[in-house]
């Protein structure tokens, strides 16, 4: 569903001819060429082009900290934004988003979600950052200790007498957790 | 494992989202969490973050023996006052109930009921079961001489961030409690230094209210009498939990020729209120007569703002919710019910089969539920 969203909104975006494209490489070299107002969701692309009015359409912006992967997942999610502005500027059909939404992290894994959130959080795009913690954080609501310790990639540095103490002391919060 | 590692602000956000449980059992994920977790900069950024989880701490009294019933509801802050959720105390006390002092920042305080009441209480905060039992006092007292009674407070003082309760110990005559065998005593507990120690009180006078609920501008309101040597009359006795002051306050001149009305003091939109129940033949109240101090501490600022005769006769008036609505207990057919003052209607209150326990009280109070979160912790430590 959400590809269907994606492929429209460029074969509309073929049709007006006129519309400005910017140019973003990521880390590994490659180039993205984006719709203007969906690159302008990325708050560093939008400051950057409202602080430097010496760059041109040519002017292609390097983000070194963004993956190839993590930016065609970031550009689906802004493309879909921008689609349900178009379609409706006053307010975004929530069901629809919704469903979008879900389907559009369902395919991630874990380690995928991180790596967005991490590029989420370098292009400040506060909208999407705040839905990817969320995910992250219902991802490891109810969980072991040891799954989220894999989760996070976190080392447990407490001696086994010391991470005893903290079980027995909190026994009640060990109970009635999720299988991992 | 995992290669990609998030920064701390991240993580921050992403920690902020989980239920305290959560939060609880992953302090055993390393120590920089356990740290976080216990920071209070993010304790008070959770407690932010679930703010619209307010919500009322409805108290059932009840027999500690049963089980499988739980002692507390949550009752939601939006008009619905739907119960979202329950729990029961994990420890037992002393008598056969648990009576409720008070509650701030879902910090409950309890003790004991009936001629127990006062002598231990029980801090207890449990979103993060934590217990603290308070047996100890300034004063020698015989435990079991129930010619001894006791008044308790419970509050919070925002100068030094610090959770107070004051009690006070009252020698009387079990049977004829307004003669004064020996002065009063009073006590003040701070949870930041955990120890008692011994304010000054008046002689003369006796809280009738038991645990105080009103708290008004830091300070807390008991329903009080002169001794019988001091003869008679009603006034309201009020502690100040920052300046760990005893004071009093006159009361309206409610009475009339209806009988002796049962009285409460409570707060209504942030003022203090007085609620007199006049009651019919069949000990139920039919008339109630809402009394509130538009300037606090100004005996002349008193107006009858509200006098209601409902259809529907109730027991007794447990608070006052959404700063606009009675609780009303309709003991006969066991079940609660909202009154709202403005537009004169009642709306029963959806909480479920408990009720039909006949031995049962409750007690309702205002209360935040889960966005105390550590706060209790915090302080403790």
């Amino acid at each position: 569903m959400s590809s269907s969203i994606a492929s429209s909104s460029s074969s509309s975006s073929s049709s007006s001819k006129k519309e400005k494209k910017i140019s973003l490489k990521t880390s590994d070299g490659e180039v993205f060429e984006v719709e203007e107002p969906v690159a302008m969701q990325l708050e560093i692309v939008r400051s950057f082009f409202a602080d430097n009015e010496d760059v041109t359409e040519q002017t292609v912006m390097p983000l070194p900290n963004v993956s190839t992967a993590a930016m065609h997942g970031i550009l689906e999610y802004c493309r879909a934004h921008e689609e349900f502005r178009r379609r409706m500027p006053e307010a975004a059909p929530e069901e629809e988003v919704r469903a979008f939404e879900a389907g559009y992290v369902d395919r991630k894994s874990n380690e995928e979600l991180k790596e967005m959130i991490l590029a989420a959080n370098y292009l400040n795009i506060s909208k999407l950052l705040d839905f990817l913690t969320g995910v992250a954080a219902k991802r490891i609501e109810n969980k072991s200790v040891e799954y989220v310790r894999a989760f996070f990639g976190v080392e447990n540095d407490f001696t086994p007498e010391e991470e005893a103490n903290l079980r027995r002391e909190y026994e009640w919060a060990f109970e009635g957790v999720d299988e991992d | 494992m995992s290669s990609i590692h998030l920064p701390i602000e991240i993580l921050y956000n992403i920690l902020g989202r989980l239920p305290v449980k959560d939060l609880i059992r992953y302090m055993s994920v390393c120590k920089s969490w356990r740290d976080l977790i216990t920071h209070p900069n993010f304790i008070s950024t959770h407690m932010n973050l679930h703010r619209n989880i307010d919500g009322y701490v409805l108290h059932h009294k009840m027999a500690t023996t049963r089980t499988g019933l739980s002692c507390f509801s949550c009752l939601s802050y939006d008009k619905t006052y739907v119960e979202h959720s329950s729990f029961d105390i994990p420890f037992s006390c002393e008598s056969v109930y648990f009576q409720l002092v008070g509650s701030i920042n879902g910090l409950l305080c309890l003790s004991d009921s009936y001629q127990y009441f006062g002598r231990t209480i029980y801090l207890w905060n449990p979103s993060i079961w934590k217990l603290k039992v308070l047996r100890s006092s300034c004063f020698n007292h015989n435990y079991c001489d129930i010619g001894n009674f006791f008044s308790v407070g419970f509050g919070f003082d925002h100068h030094a961030n610090d959770f107070k309760i004051v009690r006070i110990m009252y020698f009387g005559d079990f049977y004829c409690p307004y003669v004064e065998k020996e002065l009063p005593r009073a006590e003040v507990y701070s949870l930041a230094r955990n120890s008692w120690r011994r304010i000054g009180i008046k002689a003369g006078c006796y809280a009738i209210d038991k645990s105080a609920t009103a708290v008004v501008r830091g300070a807390i309101h008991w329903f009080a009498s002169r001794t019988k040597e001091a003869s008679g009359s009603n006034f309201i006795l009020t502690f100040d939990f920052g300046s760990e002051e005893f004071g009093e306050i006159m009361l309206p001149r409610y009475h009339c020729d209806r009988g002796r009305p049962q009285v409460s003091l409570r707060v209504l939109r942030e003022s203090l209120a007085l609620i007199v129940g006049w009651y019919n033949n069949y000990e139920l109240i039919e008339c109630w007569d809402v009394w509130v101090m538009g300037e606090y501490g100004m005996a002349e600022s008193w107006t009858k703002r509200y006098s209601i005769v409902p259809e529907e006769r109730c027991f007794r008036c447990l608070g006052i919710i959404n700063n606009n609505e009675l609780v009303l207990d309709k003991s006969t057919r066991q079940e609660l019910v909202s009154y709202d003052l403005e537009n004169m209607q009642f709306k029963h209150l959806a909480i479920s089969r408990r009720y039909t326990f006949r031995e049962e009280k409750k007690e309702c109070i205002r209360a935040p539920t889960k966005k105390v979160a550590l706060k209790g912790e915090r302080q403790r430590r």
